[in-house]
């Protein structure tokens, strides 16, 4: 009994869904008003995501006639689940409530389900921009995924160990990685742009180009979901970064800190860029961000 | 108390689609010009979405000509509810200069209900802004 309800608070609020979210909330807001500020803007205030949710969860929910209802449903709820997930797993400061030995791969398989969860809801929704939409997923995710968990997989081969735990509690005894492997950090930041749908790497959702890109045709209940997942990213992937490179932190205080930062960096990166082409991206990753993966890599097998 | 937060989270997250029909264009520039930085409408919470599906509030803006006529029933049609439209300038308020002319099928009010006017040839940003606050308070 007491384990169940252990594990229900800690998907359901700390450090799972409401915790995540109200964190990721702020987080995506504090985006906003960056961007808002380097425009000369005033930009939204605090409360803004939620109020979007709120305004989402109260609206109509059409399902239109051409699309396949049943996937049309369910892509925004895989997107969800796996974000929740892993944000149950994620350490939040030095200790995890779910952590296990093997949750590096676990989390890596879980990470990618959004990007395919978004695929899902671009081709069955029945609109060709959503078609357009998830082709282009598709590809820039061919381009990222590769260097992504090649990065991810540097830090594990250097500690011969698949736990995240793990990971953080050497950080936090003999320094954070990024100083080791700088190059494989380097990648693994530029993997995030795509990974949450910023600039430059915004293709699939391009809103000047394919309208809204997969989301094209979903509204009220359904997109307020895919919502909701865009809040537990903004969360859960810099809190991944922090406890893969930036040395996790010892308290929650300090590891919000360190989430901020990652935050502020990525914000600033998709601020200052224009949006590249599919394949200028593509290209981008095969022939940048894959090689300094590739070093950092090979570095930590010969000599860790 | 949960129907004052969802009205306090409607009146603060309105999102826009501008529905060009058979204008002069002035009036869309206008419409781009309010979400500009100079203007800012993203303070009060309005972003512009490209589709109808996400869409809160439809800014028509031209004469409703017969060409549109479907076209814009049918834009209205894929706007999930609650949904409310703004109409945009003379012209659509009720057809300008432009009332004599063959393709013209009628001013907006009598094609879709319509929420608020801006008149004006064209309005400038500061009207649609407070055109839009003027809508807002009336929001439940
Ligand atoms: S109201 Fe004036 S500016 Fe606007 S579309 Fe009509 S003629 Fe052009």
């Amino acid at each position: 009994m007491i384990e169940v309800i252990n594990l229900m608070v800690g998907l359901l609020i700390y450090p799972g869904l409401a915790f995540s979210l109200a964190i990721g909330g702020v987080f995506y807001w504090l985006y906003r008003k960056v961007r808002a500020r380097l425009q000369a803007r005033i930009g939204p205030p605090w409360y803004q995501y939620f109020m979007d949710l709120i305004k989402l969860f109260s609206k109509e929910s059409v399902i239109p006639y051409s699309s396949r209802g049943a996937a049309m449903v369910l892509a925004p709820i895989f997107s969800l689940t796996s974000l929740v997930l892993v944000a149950a797993m994620m350490p939040v400061g030095s200790e995890s409530i779910f952590g296990f030995d093997e949750d590096l791969i676990v989390t890596l398989y879980l990470l990618a389900i959004p990007g395919l969860a978004m695929i899902i809801a671009g081709n069955v929704s029945g609109s060709p921009y959503g078609s357009v939409g998830s082709s282009r997923e598709a590809s820039i995710m061919v381009g990222y995924e590769l260097p992504y968990v090649l990065s991810a997989l540097t830090v594990g081969f250097h500690l011969r160990s698949l736990s995240i735990s793990r990971i953080v509690s050497y950080q936090l005894e003999s320094g954070a990685f990024f100083m080791k492997y700088p190059l494989a950090t380097l990648a693994f930041l530029m993997c995030l742009l795509p990974k949450m749908g910023r600039r430059p790497f915004d293709a699939p959702e391009a809103d000047t180009e394919i309208i809204g890109g997969p989301l094209t045709e979903y509204s009220g209940l359904l997109l307020g979901l895919f919502e909701v997942a865009n809040g537990l990213k903004w969360f859960v992937i810099p809190a991944f970064t922090v406890n893969m490179f930036f040395g996790g932190a010892a308290n929650p205080i300090e590891f919000l800190a360190k989430c901020l930062g990652v935050v502020l960096f990525l914000s600033v990166l998709d601020i200052i860029h224009p949006r590249y082409r599919i394949d200028q991206g593509f290209r981008f990753f095969f022939k940048w961000i894959l090689p300094l993966a590739l070093i950092d890599f090979v570095r930590s097998l010969i000599w860790p | 108390m949960l129907k004052a937060l969802r009205s306090f989270a409607r009146r603060k997250s309105p999102w826009i689609m501008h529905v060009p029909c058979g204008g002069c264009n002035g009036c869309d520039i206008e419409v781009v010009a309010a979400l500009t930085p100079k203007f800012d409408v993203e303070r009060f919470g309005v972003l512009q979405k490209g589709t109808p599906r996400h869409a809160d509030i439809l800014i028509v803006t031209g004469v409703v000509t017969a060409q549109i006529l479907d076209r814009l029933k049918r834009i209205y049609d894929l706007t999930p509810n609650p949904k409310h439209i703004v109409a945009f300038g003379s012209c659509a308020v009720d057809g300008d200069i432009f009332r004599e002319g063959y393709g013209f099928a009628g001013p907006l009010d009598e094609v879709l209900p319509v929420d608020i006017y801006v008149p004006g040839c064209p309005p400038r940003p500061e009207a649609l802004i407070d055109g839009l606050n003027k809508l807002l308070k009336r929001l439940k």
